[in-house]
């Protein structure tokens, strides 16, 4: 039932997608202790994890982690422990328990301010409380008080997040690495259990980890559910786990993900993903490289990291593409003052310029990028590709989000974060402005394949301009309500209410190499669906992120605070402005008049966990049952691992399709087919060839004539 | 004033259609290039107009949704809009020449270039579902092709008659062949992403041939034994008459 992953054949598309995954979550994994429980205050410390077991399901793209650990105070004192936990990338705190006098105590969501107040006041009665609160874009800290002498305190955190998708690689990390906290031990003194469920309505074809290959073991149920599993005894938790799956649709097409629960209105998560069939949409293009060569690129060898990561998207470069570098300190510089061809030649001397590059100044990225507009033309694309680790003058990011927005028609900005330390939410917000992608560098990549897995990324944004709308009244709430570009290998997804179940059309309209298409496809939103409890929150995870980005872009977070605070409250998620409170007993609560919605939440996600577990062990036990010397005759079983079949080595024959897990609720999409009549370059010479000799006889024949 | 006769009439338009006679007055004013020729020219500035103007190209390229909601003139105007310089170049070179071996040959092919165009768009519509998006002018110089060598074949001796309808024979095969393979044999102008469309070639072959096939049927109805390599037409049992 094992299923080792990875042939060589498909060595070169996985080291893309290994690499995305480092990328993308290279900055919110390294920069931080992971999941350590300090002593603080006094003389500090670390106490002793005694057990660390993550379990991961991940349900179409959608991971649910629930972590639990067990800690034991190793100073011969009472303390409070400050819990420091740094989540991936776009992920929802959701829930936050403790156990208190061998009880679990679920958190509630309440107004930061609010619960820290409610904190402080029992701090002081040296009685249990545990706060949880978000202390940036992805740190979470847990405090925990008293903590006795020699005590153990198991806490369990439950996080939401949707993972990375790159060329058909869905990622998921768990951050570990440890680097920042002095003296922090990582090693877990007992065990560490890590297991993954992953399902998806897009058949999974191959599993794999590139942190922890050998320690892995992974199971394919079905085609639409697979199983790994990790487990140590006294490890060293000093590496990020990385998981990746890879799913195949060969068409293009929107899946359909649902939820809803009795007679609520029901949540939707729909998912559009390019297929292979537009692959051979590809054409050459032109790259401006817009180099930060500021003083702060000095540091941990950011320069030397962009440098090597330029030169390497610019190997990567076609003939027929044209290229520029831009380098910018307190000023621009141009290293051919045209856009030039990707020949040998070019590339050589944008290798020597790039050698040439020191780190010094100050950063103003304006007038580069001014610069770097002047190379659009109106018959090509171009790509504007920044690489900076995003610490402009402060004064200048306000005007660098209006010139994102001013920039010239075919122009898009791609933003590489170099290094890890960097201003990612204004790298993000320059590159989704302009409908390009933002990608994050971090030591130890290979930049020779990521530089080529972005390019694949950059010449292929296959749908444009998108535009979506259902049929009649029935969906509302839409996140995001403007649908950004797709590009090939990273799908879209849009999340959404529904008020009635039953059928709907769903127009799709955009723009592929500028032609449009308009596609009506009609999806069933189900009565009653317990599965995918995990979108409610999604939805309402991406509605909050949406309102605190729009507030900051126009100064006005103060008017969307009650409503991100109304929405943490009401989807239990912990926010800049919201926080998880654990109160001693239910006495407590009432109390401080917090509604026990989490709690209630929690109760019906963890009924939904078991009846989804219930299914997947009756898939584990059929696909189980097949083998064994019973069956009259064995199965060659397995092929499907389209990466790391091992000749030999059996593996269980798919689930049928009807009893998978879940109900394919995914279409196909008819988009449009380029058809040209073309006279070739050989039809042209020839037909001229004739037309000169038709000249030639008749000033022959006028000759004669004559 | 009595209805001409069905031979006068059947003769009438045979001789408008053989030679560019019909046009002289309105080409003496226009100048040696006649209303074909200007006719012909038009078509070209008007292709490269519209591979100059993106905004044009998205009105008239053949469009089947647009199409199918009424917007008929796409099935002729698609052929005026190309996927890019390369493809338009290539194109429009193959399509002029053609246009000056038909004024070299002093036959007009003017008539022939707007019913080629919208049959050509048809047969897209028609038979090739999976193309939502068609643009090229060469399905109209297919046209042209096909007319202008069944006009040589028809002039020309045995065995050059043979090689030129052999030729034609062998440019519709190999338009069949990437038909059924859906591959290209030959190297195209078309960028990458946009696939060939040899049903518009069929089709141009198919309707260039019977023009000239309904141009010798009409020849033959007025009496029309030949036509001289000066335009002039050699009528059975008498001198040549019009050109």
């Amino acid at each position: 039932m094992k299923a080792e992953a990875m042939t060589y054949g498909r060595r070169a598309v996985f080291g893309a997608f290994v690499l995305a995954a480092f990328l993308l979550a290279g900055a919110a994994s390294i920069s931080s202790a992971a999941g350590l429980l300090i002593a603080d205050g006094g003389l500090g410390g670390v106490l002793e994890i005694q057990q660390h077991e993550v379990n991961v399901t991940i349900n179409n793209g959608v991971a649910v982690t629930e972590v639990t650990q067990v800690f034991r105070n190793t100073e011969s004192r009472q303390v409070e422990a400050l819990y420091t936990f740094p989540v991936p990338k776009d992920a929802s705190v959701a829930n936050f328990s403790m156990w208190i006098n061998g009880k679990e105590m679920v958190g509630e969501v309440v107004e930061k301010q609010r619960a820290r107040q409610i904190y402080d006041s029992y701090k002081a009665k040296r009685i249990d409380p545990g706060l949880l609160e978000q202390t940036d874009y992805k740190t979470f800290e847990m405090r925990i008080f008293p903590v006795n002498a020699g005590a153990e305190q198991k806490v369990q955190i439950c996080y939401y997040q949707e993972l990375d998708f790159d060329h058909d690689w869905g990622t998921y990390v768990y951050p570990l690495a440890t680097v920042s906290a002095g003296g922090a031990d990582s090693r877990t003194a007992g065990k560490f259990a890590l297991t993954v469920h992953a399902k998806s309505e897009v058949p999974i074809v191959a599993m794999d980890s590139p942190s922890h290959r050998k320690d892995f073991v992974f199971a394919r149920h079905a085609d639409a559910y697979w199983q790994a599993g990790l487990e140590t005894a006294g490890g060293d938790l000093n590496r990020d786990v990385v998981l990746a799956y890879r799913l195949s649709r060969p068409r293009t097409g929107i899946d359909l993900i649902a939820s809803r629960h009795g007679a609520e209105d029901g949540y939707f998560c729909l998912t559009l993903t390019a297929g292979k069939e537009l692959e051979g949409l590809n054409s050459s293009m032109d790259y401006a490289f817009i180099l930060d060569i500021s003083g702060s690129m000095a540091d941990a060898g950011k320069l030397a990291l962009s440098r090597e990561t330029v030169g390497a998207f610019i190997q990567a470069l076609q003939e027929e593409d044209r290229f520029e570098i831009i380098t910018f300190n307190v000023a621009a510089k141009a290293l051919f003052d045209q856009l030039r061809p990707a020949d040998e030649r070019n590339k050589a001397q944008a290798s020597d310029f790039l050698g040439s590059q020191q780190a010094r100044g100050g950063t103003v990225l304006r007038p580069a990028l001014e610069a770097a507009y002047r190379y659009a033309s109106p018959d090509r694309t171009l790509n504007v590709v920044i690489l900076s680790d995003g610490m402009t003058e402060q004064g200048e990011r306000a005007a660098l989000i209006q010139q994102i927005r001013s920039r010239p028609a075919n122009v898009r900005v791609f933003c590489v974060g170099v290094g890890n330390e960097v201003n990612r939410p204004l790298l993000e917000q320059l590159a989704e402005d302009s409908g390009g992608l933002a990608a994050f560098l971090s030591r130890g990549d290979d930049f020779q394949r990521q530089a080529a897995a972005f390019r694949r990324k950059l010449t292929r944004p296959v749908l444009t301009d998108l535009q979506i709308e259902f049929e009649g009244p029935q969906v509302y709430d839409r996140e995001p309500a403007e649908l950004p570009n797709l590009y090939h290998g990273t799908p879209l997804r849009l999340y959404g209410r529904y008020r009635q179940p039953g059928p709907v059309k769903v127009k799709l309209r955009g723009l592929i190499r500028g032609a449009r298409f308009d596609n009506t496809v009609e999806l069933t939103f189900p009565a009653a669906d317990r599965n995918n409890g995990e979108i409610g929150r999604m939805w309402a995870w991406h509605k909050v992120h949406r309102l605190l980005k729009g507030a900051d872009r126009t100064g006005s977070r103060a008017e969307v605070i009650p409503a991100v605070v109304t929405l943490g409250e009401a989807y239990s998620i912990a926010t800049e402005h919201t926080s998880f409170i654990v109160l001693e007993n239910d006495a407590q609560y009432k109390r401080w008049k917090i509604e026990r919605r989490n709690a209630l939440r929690l109760q019906r996600d963890r009924s939904s966990q078991q009846e989804l577990q219930a299914q997947l062990e009756s898939m584990r036990s059929r696909a189980s049952a097949r083998l064994g010397p019973q069956r009259a005759a064995p199965q060659n079983l397995g092929p499907v691992l389209a990466a790391g079949d091992r000749p030999g080595q059996p593996q269980p024959q798919p689930e049928p399709a009807d009893r998978q897990v879940g109900r394919p609720r995914g279409r196909d999409l008819r988009l449009p087919g380029f058809g040209g009549g073309a006279v070739g370059p050989i039809g042209a010479a020839a037909l001229g060839l004739w037309a000169a000799a038709e000249w030639l006889r008749r000033r022959k024949g006028r000759k004669c004539g004559e | 004033m009595a209805p001409p006769a069905k031979g006068q009439k059947v003769r009438r338009i045979a001789a408008k259609l053989h030679a560019p006679g019909w046009s002289r007055p309105v080409g003496r004013a226009l100048g040696r290039w006649g209303a074909s020729g200007i006719g012909l020219a038009a078509v070209l500035v008007a292709a490269t107009i519209v591979q100059a103007c993106p905004a044009a190209q998205s009105v008239l390229e053949f469009d089947r949704g647009g199409i199918a909601a009424g917007q008929w003139w796409r099935l002729a105007s698609c052929n005026l809009v190309h996927f890019g310089w390369l493809n338009f170049a290539a194109n429009a070179g193959a399509f002029a020449a053609l246009c000056w071996v038909a004024r070299c040959r002093r036959l007009n092919v003017m008539p022939l270039v707007l019913p080629s165009a919208v049959l050509v768009g048809a047969a897209v519509y028609l038979w090739a579902d999976g193309i939502t998006t068609y643009r090229g002018l060469s399905g109209v110089s297919y046209a042209l092709l096909a007319m202008l060598v069944l006009h040589a074949a028809m002039r020309a001796g045995k065995p050059a008659a043979a090689a030129w309808v052999g030729f034609l024979a062998l440019a519709a095969a190999r338009s069949a062949f990437e038909a059924a393979t859906g591959r290209s044999l030959l190297p195209t102008s078309l960028p990458a992403g946009a696939g060939l469309a040899p049903v518009s070639h069929l089709a141009g072959l198919a309707t260039g041939a019977a023009a000239a096939l309904a141009c010798r049927i009409l020849a033959r109805a007025a009496g029309i034994k030949a036509i001289r390599a000066s335009g002039e037409c050699v009528r059975s049992g008498g001198a040549g008459v019009g050109r």
